[in-house]
């Protein structure tokens, strides 16, 4: 086959190589690729300099997150993806990513270096043999401070968990009593915590597990009065509320206070599960308004598994685990749909909204609002116990 | 020791500021070991927490430095409230893939300029940061 008839049939696009991969590509800046879109372009590449494969591709064949791929000027999430088409006239360019951020609360955390008891390792000592934990990794979860809104269904696995690996200090926000309904799932509370306030039956229950770990209680609902003080006393929050006027407050508390939330969903046979990190999608990119009053059924009105809360509540203990660490892959920008029936897990990716209204480039929400009035809800009642 | 006329750091120092409430970035361009100019780059995080350089706005710097002979001198951006020292995201961000410290940084003769707006007035530093993860500060010679 010669050169010219090649030409016909592959389209011959151009690659702008980095400067930092140039030590790859023997100095050249510009690359000619065959391939008749994206994939096969950077395939072709990764053919030409293997080394570049896994500079590029995550193990799923896809763009790692810190890498950016440009096709004349407009990056490829805004056309068709990888499966973009090119052509010779094309000029596709790598950008890695330029980022950084300021000193979190977690790392001045890791300042506190008092060691780890006996009693301490024995306990943790399938955690801590891991590397990726370690002696230092099990005092950055007893220095870490998480705060859990709700102590139900969603709120006690994760108080659970966070608490069984010696999470320090756990605080919750809890205002309703036990309810004999609830104890088909909220495994938090047992029988005779029925009439009991959640929040004392939440904290004798996970004093019974762990000793070690501090429970502070917010014996009240998260409003827009109280979330401004309540959240900047801790390092990640992670959301177990049942309403959506919790969950677009809790959204805006965290971005205004630049705090993670880990957030979590579940109704019927269904869970989803996300994190918000300021700088990446939050709830409000997802869902800029809130669905009209009725239309989504609360989990007292249509059901929800009671498995279903212990799988996306271990899945959000998992990721304030990972958080504290500093391990793995966050569910930032990433958004995991679990059903139940067919057991099938989905994920879909998400990005920030430049037009967010909280957290775009022009940002009419700049401090916390009415949340009942913005989604047409009642407010939320307090039932005091007897 | 990174000789920068004082012209150039106080356009850092206002390029954070008027980017309250979030963090500011962006490159310093250079030619034969003198700074030149201060560019902004957009913080596509938008966020007083963290910054990601808009990577068209650092693709048309970097071939513009190409045309004109010049280099990466510096990578600067802001800390709102704490203190100009790389914070471990900072550090962790300056290898690819992130974080792996063990390669040489993304680059290694290149300034990170850190400009604090948590002291009045603001504080302006520069350090190297060295394969491994060191820091090694750098002290600024200002010259007007």
């Amino acid at each position: 086959m010669d050169s010219k008839l090649s030409k016909d049939w592959f389209s011959m696009a151009t690659i702008y190589i980095p400067t930092f991969f140039r030590q790859i590509t023997e100095g050249n800046e510009y690359i000619s690729v065959e391939g008749s879109n994206v994939l096969e372009s950077l395939e072709f590449l990764s053919y030409l300099y293997p080394e570049i494969h896994g500079l590029i591709f995550d193990s799923n064949k896809q763009i790692l997150r810190h890498v950016n791929v440009y096709i004349n000027n407009q990056e490829i999430h805004e056309l068709e993806g990888l499966g973009t088409f090119v052509s010779s006239e094309d000029q596709i360019a790598i950008i890695p990513a330029l980022a950084g951020g300021s000193m979190t609360l977690l790392e001045k955390n890791n300042g506190n270096q008092s060691a780890l008891k006996p009693e301490e390792v024995m306990r943790y000592s399938r955690h801590i043999i891991m590397p990726q934990v370690g002696p230092q990794g099990q005092r950055k979860l007893r220095d870490a401070k998480v705060l859990v809104v709700g102590a139900g269904g969603l709120g006690g696995p994760v108080a659970l968990y966070l608490a069984l690996a010696g999470v320090g200090t756990i605080g919750i926000t809890e205002f309703d009593v036990v309810d004999l309904s609830n104890l088909q799932r909220q495994i938090l509370h047992q029988t005779a915590d029925i009439d009991k306030p959640k929040l004392k039956s939440a904290k004798e229950t996970l004093g019974l597990y762990n000793p070690h770990v501090e429970v502070i209680e917010h014996p009240m609902p998260l409003t827009s009065d109280n979330a401004m003080e309540i959240i900047p006393n801790y390092d990640i929050v992670v959301n177990g509320a049942d309403n959506f006027a919790t969950r677009y407050l809790v959204n805006d508390a965290c971005y205004l206070t630049g705090k993670t939330l880990v957030d979590g969903a579940i109704l019927l046979f269904d869970g989803q599960l996300t994190v918000y990190k300021p700088g990446y999608c939050c709830y409000r990119c997802l869902y800029p308004d809130p669905p009209p009053p009725g239309m989504v059924p609360s989990c007292a009105e249509a059901g929800v598994l009671g498995a279903i809360t212990g799988i996306i509540g271990s899945m959000q203990a998992t990721e304030v685990f990972k958080q504290i660490l500093d391990i793995g892959e966050p569910m930032v920008n990433r958004l995991l749909l679990v059903d139940a029936l067919t057991m099938q897990f989905r994920e879909m990716k998400l990005r920030r909204d430049p037009s967010c209204p909280l957290c775009g480039d022009n940002p009419t929400v700049t401090e916390l609002i009415d949340y009942d009035a913005f989604c047409g809800s009642p407010p939320i009642e307090v039932s005091i116990p007897n | 020791m990174p000789h920068i006329p004082k012209k150039l750091i106080d356009e850092m120092i206002e390029h954070a500021i008027d980017d309250l409430p979030n963090e500011a970035c962006g490159q310093v361009n250079g030619k034969n070991g003198r700074p030149l100019t201060v560019n902004r780059v957009k913080n596509s995080a938008a966020s007083p927490f963290r910054y990601s350089m808009d990577p068209l706005a650092m693709l048309k710097l970097e071939q513009a430095r190409e045309e004109t002979g010049e280099y990466l001198f510096a990578i600067y951006h802001s800390h709102v409230a704490s203190e100009a020292y790389p914070s471990q995201t900072d550090i962790r961000q300056a290898f690819f893939p992130p974080g792996e410290l063990d390669r040489q940084p993304m680059f290694p003769d290149c300034y990170y300029i850190l400009v604090s707006l948590a002291h009045d007035p603001p504080e302006v530093r520069a350090f190297r940061i060295r394969q491994g993860g060191l820091v090694e500060e750098e002290l600024i010679k200002s010259e007007d």
